[in-house]
Order: C-alpha cells, then sequence, then structure tokens
C-alpha cells in the first residue's frame, strides 16, 4: 500500500499539473502541486524504511505451468536508498528548476519530471529481472520519443537513435541473461541470480552505463532544461545500478579470461572518464564522464565479488553528482553548500562511501586497486575544481529563489547525511580507510603541484608550464581517439557499406532474369545431398 | 447442419455474393469485414460438444461434411484457429475503405479465408495441397498491383508455390501404408525430405525465399500482409498436422532438429537480410521470413514447449503486421511522394509523428521486446533456446541484431531531416487526422496490453494447436 502510495504521489499530481494547465493554467499552483507530490512521496520512502523488505505482486501470468512469471515490486535493503535518493532528485530538480531564469522552466516540464520519477521508481523497484526488462523497455520508449519530440536540432536527432539502440541491445543482453537463468531457476528473482547468468547480467548494465563497451552516444542535451535533462541521463543509470547490487558475489567463478577481460575494460574505462572529467571545461559538460566514471567503480564491486557494496558508489554518482550539476547557475557565495557534496563521495571512514573502498579495492594492493585510487582523486579534485572555478553573482533572483534553491541542493545533502546514519551499518566501520586517505593524498599533492606551477587546467598558459606539453597533448589526443571508439564505429560503418554491395549484388542475382534458376540449382544440389544419403542407408 | 457449412461453405456463398456487388466498394466492404467478423466470434464462442440451446430449441451440428467422397472435418478443436483466421480477415477489411487496393479485395480475402479454412479440414489431408495451389492462383490477383501486368515477383511466386504442390503430394503417394515399414527405411527418409522441400517452398524458407521482398517491393502492404500472413500462419499449423498424423514421420530421428536448424537458418537469413534493407517496402518480406523461421524453431521444439510459443503468437504477430501494414500503406497515402526508400522517409518524423513512431513500434513488437504483445511467446522460445545444447544462441543473437539495425538504421533515417532543411522546418508539423492518431495509440496500447497481461488476451488461444493431440498430449 505504502508503494502505491509513493508511485500514486508522484503520478496523480503529474496527471493533475497537465489537466489544470491545461484547464486554467497558474505558475504557482502547480508548482505547489508538483513540491507537494514530489516531497510527500519522498517523505513516503522514509516512512517504507519502517517496513522493510516489502513486495508487492502486480500481475502473475497463469498458468504458473507455463509462464512461471509474476511482476512485482520488491523494496529491500539493497534498493532502498536508490529509491530515497531518486525521490530526492526529484524534489532538488523540482525546487531548483523554478529558481532558474535562464532555464524557462514550466509546469510540462515538472510534469515529465514526476512521471519520469515515477517510472525510474518503478525500475529500481523491480521484483525480477523480467520486470525490469520490461520497464526498460518502456522507459526507454517515452524517452526516446519525449526527446525526439521536445529536441528540433536534427544533429542530436541523430544521436537520440545512437543512444536508443545502446539501451535496445541491453535490454536484449537482459532478456538474455534471464533466459540464462531461467535454465537454473524458472522465474527467478533478484534473489535467484545464478553466478552462470551473472556475467551477462552485469554486461547488460555495463552497456547501460556506458562503461561495457566505452560509450557516450549523447554527450549533452543543450536545449533541454538542466533538471530534466539530469533525470534523464540518470534514469537508466538508477536501474542499472540497483542490477549491479542484486548480483550474487561469485562472478569470478566463471569464465576467468572473460572475467579478465570486462575487469580491464572496466579499469580503463574508469581511468579515461575519470581523466576527462578532471580537465572539462565545465560541470555540465564533464557529466557523461562523471557517470561512466562512478558506473565503472560500481562494476568494480561486482567484479571484485561485492557487488552489494556498489550503490555506495551508485549513491555517489547520483547525490553528490546531483549537488554539483544542480548547482547552476554557480553563484560563489553559496558555494559552501555543494562543497559539503563532497561527503558522500571521499570515502573517508564514518562517511556515505567508507564502506565502498573495501569493494573496489578488493584483495590487496595491485594494479587495478592503485588505478582506482587514482580515478577517485581525480573525481574528488574535478569536483573540487569546478565548485571552487564557481564564480557567478546572480542579481534579481526572485524572492522564493533564494530559498528554494540552495533548499534544494541542501536536501540532497540531508539524504546524504540521514542514508550515512540510517541507511546502511556498512558506513560506520573504519574499513581500508587507506584507500580515501590515498586519493586525498594525491588531490592534495595535486592541488599543491598546480598551485606551484600556478596553472589552471583550463588556461591557456598551461602549454608553457607543463614540461613536454606537446607530446602529452599528442598522447591525450591518441587516447582520446582511441577510447572515443570512433574508429571503431567508423570500421563498422565500413564493413556495413561493404556488406551491402555484397547484398545488392546478391539480390541482383537471386532477384534477376536468372533468380529461378538459381533456386533450381539449389534444389539440385539438395537432390544430390539427398541421393547421397539414401544411398549410404 | 454442419461446422464446414457455416465455416467453409457460407463463407464462400458470401463472397460469390460479394463478387455481384464488387463495384460497391464500400458495402462489399462493410459486408465482408462484419461477416467475417461474425464467422470469428461464432467460431470463438462455439461450445466444445458443437451442441447448444437457443430459445428452448436444442441444435447438434455435425462436424463431418462428406464431398465428393472426401470428408471436410472441422472439429470443436480447430474452431480457435478458424476464429483466429476469420478475425485477420475482419481487421484486414476494415481498412479496406482507406486505401485503394483492388475492388476484389472484399470477395477474395473471404474466399481465401474459407478456402485456408477448408485446407486445415480437408480429409484425406494431403488433398489440402491442391486446395492451396488454388489459394495461391486467386492470391495473384489480389498482389498484382491494379492496372499492372504481373510482375516477375508475382511469377516466381507461382512458380515456387507450384513446385511444392508435386512434392506433397508425391510424398503421400510414395509413403502410402508405410506405417507398418521399419523406421529407418530408405522409403520414410524419401518421403520426409520431400515433405521438408514442399513446405520450404511454401513457407519460402531459405534460400527460396527469393519471390518474397520482390512481392513486397511491389504489392500494396496491406494485401501482402494479408495474403502472407494467413499463408504462413495456416502452413504452420498444417505442417503440425503432418507431423501429428503421420507417425512414421514425427518418430524418424532427426526430423525435429532438422526443423529446428532450418528454423534458425531463415530467421538468421531474414535478420541479416532485413538489416542491409533501404527499403521499407520489402522489409514486410524479412519480417514475414524471420516469422517463419521463429515458428519453425517453436515447431522443432514442440517436445520443449514450442507449440506454446506458437499458440501465443498467433495473435500479437498479425496485430502486428497490420500495424505495419496500415501505418507504412497510411503514410505512403498522406505522402504520396515516399516510395518507401530511406531517402523518401528522411525527417518524416517532423511531418508524420505518430505514424512513424508506429512504424518504428510495431517492429519493435515483432522483434519481441518486453512489454510488447508478443514478447511472452518469443520469451518462451528464448528459454528453450537458451537451454539447449546445439550452439543456436549466437545464430539467434545475430538474427535478433540484424532486425534492430533496420529498427535503428530506419529510426535515424525518419528522425534526421535532410542537411539543408531550414531550422524553421524543424518543428513538428503534424498532419495526421486525430481518429488515425487514436487508432495508432490505440494498437500500441493493447499490444502493451497484450504483452503485460498475456494471460488475459493470449491463454484463450492456447487452446488453437488442441487438436494435435500426438504432438502435444495433453496435460
Amino acid at each position: 500500500m505504502i508503494i502505491f502510495g509513493i508511485l500514486g504521489l508522484l503520478l496523480l499530481p503529474a496527471i493533475a499539473l497537465t489537466i489544470s494547465q491545461a484547464i486554467k493554467p497558474s505558475f504557482a499552483r502547480s508548482w505547489f502541486i508538483a513540491i507537494a507530490g514530489a516531497s510527500l512521496a519522498w517523505l513516503g520512502a522514509f516512512f517504507l524504511r519502517l517496513y522493510l523488505p516489502m513486495e508487492v505482486e502486480l500481475v502473475r501470468w497463469q498458468p504458473e505451468s507455463l509462464y512461471h512469471t509474476a511482476i512485482g515490486l520488491r523494496v529491500d535493503y539493497t534498493n532502498w536508498h536508490y529509491l530515497v535518493a531518486i525521490l530526492a532528485l526529484c524534489v532538488a530538480v523540482i525546487l531548483t528548476d523554478s529558481s532558474r531564469l535562464s532555464s524557462n522552466t514550466s509546469p510540462a516540464s515538472w510534469a515529465a519530471i514526476l512521471a519520469l520519477t515515477d517510472l525510474n521508481l518503478i525500475s529500481v523497484m523491480s521484483r525480477a529481472p523480467l520486470t525490469m526488462a520490461v520497464i526498460w523497455a518502456i522507459t526507454d520508449l517515452v524517452e526516446l520519443f519525449y526527446l525526439l519530440i521536445t529536441l528540433p536540432s536534427p544533429d542530436t536527432k541523430g544521436k537520440i537513435a545512437t543512444l536508443y539502440g545502446v539501451r535496445l541491445i541491453s535490454t536484449f543482453v537482459l532478456v538474455a541473461a534471464t533466459a540464462m537463468g531461467w535454465q537454473v531457476t524458472a522465474g527467478l528473482d533478484f534473489t535467484q541470480i545464478p553466478p552462470t547468468a551473472s556475467l551477462l547480467f552485469l554486461i547488460a548494465a555495463g552497456l547501460r552505463l556506458g562503461v561495457l563497451p566505452l560509450n557516450f552516444p549523447m554527450q549533452q542535451t543543450l536545449e533541454l532544461k538542466p533538471g530534466t535533462e539530469l533525470l534523464l541521463r540518470f534514469s537508466p543509470v538508477v536501474s542499472a545500478l540497483v542490477l549491479i547490487a542484486h548480483l550474487p558475489p561469485e562472478i569470478l567463478v566463471l569464465n576467468q579470461s572473460l572475467v579478465s577481460i570486462i575487469s580491464t575494460l572496466t579499469v580503463l574505462a574508469a581511468l579515461y572518464a575519470s581523466a576527462m572529467w578532471l580537465t572539462r571545461a565545465n560541470a555540465n559538460e564533464g557529466r557523461p564522464y562523471w557517470i561512466v566514471a562512478l558506473s565503472a567503480f560500481a562494476l568494480r564491486c561486482a567484479l571484485n565479488s561485492q557487488p552489494e557494496h556498489s550503490y555506495v558508489w551508485g549513491m555517489a554518482l547520483l547525490l553528490s553528482g546531483g549537488v554539483l550539476f544542480l548547482f547552476d547557475p554557480p553563484i560563489r557565495r553559496i558555494r559552501f553548500i555543494p562543497l559539503l557534496g563532497l561527503l558522500g563521495l571521499l570515502g573517508l571512514p564514518y562517511t556515505l562511501a567508507a564502506s565502498g573502498w573495501s569493494a573496489l579495492l578488493g584483495d590487496g594492493v595491485n594494479a587495478a586497486g592503485i588505478a582506482m585510487i587514482l580515478c577517485h582523486a581525480m573525481l574528488v579534485g574535478g569536483y573540487l575544481r569546478y565548485i571552487l572555478e564557481a564564480n557567478s553573482t546572480v542579481t534579481g533572483l526572485e524572492k522564493y529563489a533564494r530559498i528554494t534553491y540552495p533548499l534544494g541542493l541542501i536536501l540532497l545533502i540531508q539524504a546524504m547525511l540521514v542514508l550515512n546514519l540510517a541507511g546502511w551499518y556498512d558506513a560506520r566501520l573504519m574499513e581500508t580507510w587507506w584507500g580515501s586517505v590515498a586519493s586525498l593524498g594525491l588531490v592534495l599533492f595535486g592541488a599543491l603541484l598546480t598551485n606551484r606551477l600556478g596553472i589552471r587546467l583550463t588556461s591557456q598558459e598551461i602549454k608553457e608550464k607543463i614540461p613536454f606539453y606537446r607530446l602529452w597533448e599528442r598522447i591525450l589526443s591518441v587516447l582520446r581517439d582511441i577510447f572515443s571508439l570512433d574508429w571503431l564505429y567508423a570500421s563498422a560503418r565500413w564493413l556495413f557499406a561493404l556488406l551491402e554491395k555484397a547484398s545488392a549484388f546478391l539480390r541482383l542475382i537471386l532477384e534477376g532474369e536468372a533468380g529461378m534458376l538459381w533456386s533450381f540449382l539449389f534444389l539440385l544440389i539438395m537432390a544430390i545431398l539427398i541421393y547421397t544419403q539414401v544411398g549410404q542407408l | 447442419m454442419s461446422t464446414p457449412t457455416i465455416w467453409i461453405f457460407l463463407p464462400i456463398a458470401v463472397s460469390i455474393l460479394l463478387m455481384a456487388v464488387h463495384r460497391l466498394h464500400k458495402l462489399s466492404v462493410w459486408i465482408a469485414a462484419l461477416s467475417s467478423l461474425l464467422f470469428a466470434a461464432a467460431a470463438f464462442i462455439f461450445p466444445q460438444d458443437l451442441d447448444f440451446s437457443m430459445f428452448g430449441r436444442h441444435f447438434h451440428f455435425d462436424s463431418t461434411f462428406m464431398i465428393l467422397n472426401r470428408s471436410l472435418i472441422l472439429s470443436a478443436s480447430q474452431l480457435r484457429f478458424v476464429s483466429l483466421l476469420y478475425f485477420f480477415s475482419f481487421l484486414w477489411n476494415l481498412t479496406g475503405l482507406q486505401f485503394s487496393t483492388s475492388r476484389w479485395f472484399p470477395t477474395i480475402s473471404l474466399a481465401i479465408t474459407a478456402l485456408w479454412v477448408s485446407a486445415l479440414a480437408v480429409e484425406p489431408f494431403l488433398y489440402a495441397a491442391a486446395i492451396v495451389e488454388l489459394i495461391v492462383l486467386i492470391s495473384t490477383l489480389l498482389i498484382t498491383p491494379r492496372g499492372e501486368p504481373a510482375s516477375s515477383g508475382v511469377l516466381r511466386y507461382l512458380v515456387t508455390q507450384t513446385i511444392a504442390l508435386p512434392f506433397i503430394l508425391l510424398s503421400g503417394w510414395m509413403v502410402a501404408g508405410i506405417e507398418s515399414a521399419p523406421i529407418a527405411s530408405a522409403l520414410v527418409l524419401r518421403g520426409t525430405i520431400l515433405i521438408l522441400i514442399g513446405f520450404a517452398l511454401w513457407l519460402a524458407v531459405f534460400p527460396f525465399h527469393t519471390f518474397l521482398p520482390m512481392l513486397a517491393g511491389k504489392s500494396h502492404p496491406l494485401v501482402f500482409g494479408f495474403v502472407f500472413l494467413m499463408q504462413q500462419s495456416s502452413l504452420w499449423v498444417f505442417l503440425l498436422k503432418f507431423l501429428d498424423q503421420f507417425a512414421w514421420l514425427r518418430n524418424l530421428e532427426g526430423i525435429f532438429p532438422a526443423l529446428q536448424w532450418i528454423g534458425v537458418l531463415t530467421l538468421l537469413a531474414g535478420g541479416i537480410l532485413a538489416s542491409l534493407q533501404s527499403k521499407v517496402n520489402r522489409i514486410l518480406a524479412y519480417l514475414v521470413m524471420t516469422e517463419t523461421g521463429c515458428a519453425l524453431l517453436g515447431i522443432g521444439l514442440i517436445a520443449q514447449g514450442g507449440g506454446a510459443f506458437l499458440a501465443l503468437s498467433f495473435l500479437p504477430r498479425a496485430l502486428a503486421y497490420w500495424q505495419w501494414s496500415y501505418t507504412l500503406s497510411s503514410i505512403q497515402k498522406i505522402a504520396p511522394e515516399v516510395d518507401g526508400s530511406f531517402d523518401s522517409l528522411r525527417g518524416l518524423f517532423r511531418r508524420l509523428p505518430f505514424h512513424s513512431a508506429s512504424l518504428i513500434l510495431s517492429m519493435l513488437s515483432l522483434l519481441g521486446l518486453p512489454a510488447f504483445g508478443i514478447f511472452p511467446a518469443k520469451r518462451m522460445l528464448w528459454n528453450i533456446g537458451a537451454g539447449l545444447t546445439l550452439p543456436y544462441t549466437p545464430l539467434l543473437s545475430l538474427a535478433v541484431a540484424g532486425m534492430s539495425l533496420f529498427i535503428l538504421r530506419l529510426l535515424r533515417a525518419l528522425v534526421t531531416p535532410e542537411p539543408n532543411t531550414p531550422s524553421s522546418s524543424l518543428l513538428i508539423q503534424r498532419e495526421e487526422p486525430a481518429w488515425q492518431i487514436i487508432l495508432l495509440c490505440a494498437l500500441t496500447l493493447f499490444s502493451l496490453l497484450m504483452g503485460i497481461f498475456p494471460h488475459l488476451f493470449l491463454n484463450p488461444f492456447m487452446e488453437t494447436l488442441g487438436a494435435f493431440s500426438e504432438l502435444m498430449p495433453p496435460n
């Protein structure tokens, strides 16, 4: 009942908003409906914590012997954090969106935000992989057509098609993984994923997250309102992270070479994405890299046989990232608020991400572990940089905006603190504390070095101050070309064009005047084969 | 009164009546549509014991009708499938009003439906081959575009289907009285091969598929969709009948793996060839091919539960074909400059967003995307396939990938306008009537409902294959 209540609190205001805007438009009333619905749903999520785990069966396909399928929702200690995080993001987006002068916000976009969050919640609460596949398919289509209708730019539309392609593949990989899983347990839910299928589940999640293989089909859609875009970008990520968190720990028992390849790709994706994050011009430009880097962290946790701890990095991605990306305009006077967002990322003992280190680094110190510490340092460095570079001074803000804008950011930080205290026990343990210390050390060293050299990563002087800059630039450029996978797509296009030509030639033969003769030839060949077979009997 | 009289002779009589009024297009379309609906509804609700009482009177229907010393037997277990065939006829006739298909479409579509029912009812069932040939001959009237000479595709269709006839008939003659022969005799093998080749030609299995894209490129999408939906659905059931009635055939070692391989190869060929297509009109041919591949795979896996896939997929597949054919026909009516090539479709999403979306969604539905109507059925096939030791999975994945690639290329073409399009005309400019938008949305919604609640919408069709008690023993 509580689950339906939460879903209803988002869906009904979305419908009410649409109707009220159609009948008698009122900005204030619409805003109130949106914020009331989202806030109540968010509070409902905390109330739900008292009743975990909670399960609701929506539909059972009968007869059981034929389908073995029940579409249902479940909230447990694994996905509840994501539930809270998404709802917090929804409230924060509505609060901050209305405060932006530049974004020309509208009640229609709030209705979209509420509806999108609702779909997201259903996806996060999926009880079984099949339910998740169904919701993925629906959410992707909703997003596809929403973007196609909202965005006029032809270039963006082409990218949307590519983005949808990646999602489609990930949905089918999830279906294939489910089919594999069913060989062990018919009608399996997330608690019954067998190790034999877990790698496919991991690949499905990795594809959706843009990590396996590394893909950034849609860097940024400037035509969208910042809040809506943030939710759209986070929406596929959240459910994929939940999927990772549900995986069994025994992935490593599978084909070792395949696991090694995936592990290497994940580390490379994390390194590349965090380096790109550190060096972007602003946080919005770096957002896809932020998502990929922290998603790679979550994947690493699963590969290190601790998928249940992947949510630590998932929370950092959503909440710390949410604070930073919603800090737009970056007003200098209140930059201490997003700085607090670092609490969710640093992983210092007794903070939210503390328990993520042991899962991220695995057993002992190895090359992958060191690479991960380096990635973390770059992420923290980039985060700090984008906040410290904030220098806007906004005048003429509406009175209400002076409250709602910081309130939206504080709400996310508050969510972090609450999750820290009540979310999970591991956050209060002193585990692998040296990971965060090493990372912070690297950040400090980097900061001192850049300060000493007087370097700003975006400044023009950098070329003169860094030794062998042109060599480094060349290396980075080559790496960027490799990791962008453009070469792979270009090769695929070339191969496809070749196949198209071959197919056209074949068609010419088969559908031409002599086509029937070819069919007869096939018949003849088959007859000879048959004759040989019969003769042998 | 007998069931063949109701579902074979009565529709043929209506069809003959329609010949007289074929010039009154609207009237003939309405008569054909409503009578099809009536036959479909009657077959769907007809009692299993063929007995019922009405207005205090008791009616009993015979399942057998004797004609020329041959029997037409339409048992209660076959009526579910008969209702499906008439429902398909209803759907296609309903849209006939809107498009300039052949004026003979209502007449011929009803006759074709009745003939397919008779092909499934005739005993000895080998005579069905002659009825199939008759259907093919009649169908050529429909698939030849109005006012144009028969294309090479039509001729090839005729030739291919005609070649299949002697294969099927010869097999029956060759293996007459074979029941007592040893199972591995050369005769059995020869008979089996003849049957397989006959069905391969009928079903346009790879590599005998070449007439399909040729026909799809020239014929009206609605007509092509109807003719081949009826043909493939009925022939699958007919193949099941062969397997059910010939014990020597179904007991032959290797027959089911052979069917699986033929299915997988056809599915693969359909998927790969579709991915290389750049004409949407021709794509329905490859959809027909991939669905035939899936069905043959399902029949090959009948012992593992492939029959359920077949039974559950009839209705959603037909609706997806209908949606695709209807949308494409409607696009070509609203925008006559669209010749089906990707270039002509460029940026169409801006003008016809709901039609463009409908094209994509109908294909995604056929692909088996979760939440859509055919997904519960296809999922069964994939689940069974995943459990096999045979290396099907990569080939199946490749087929799905090929079809997905085509969908994505189509999506890209639909949403990406020509490079020099002025920015003012990049905004959505709807040219679609409201009722069409509602219809397309309703179709998609219905497909989603079928996919999410298959037990409500699809379970009634589980009885479709109930007649094949040897192949699928009742639980």
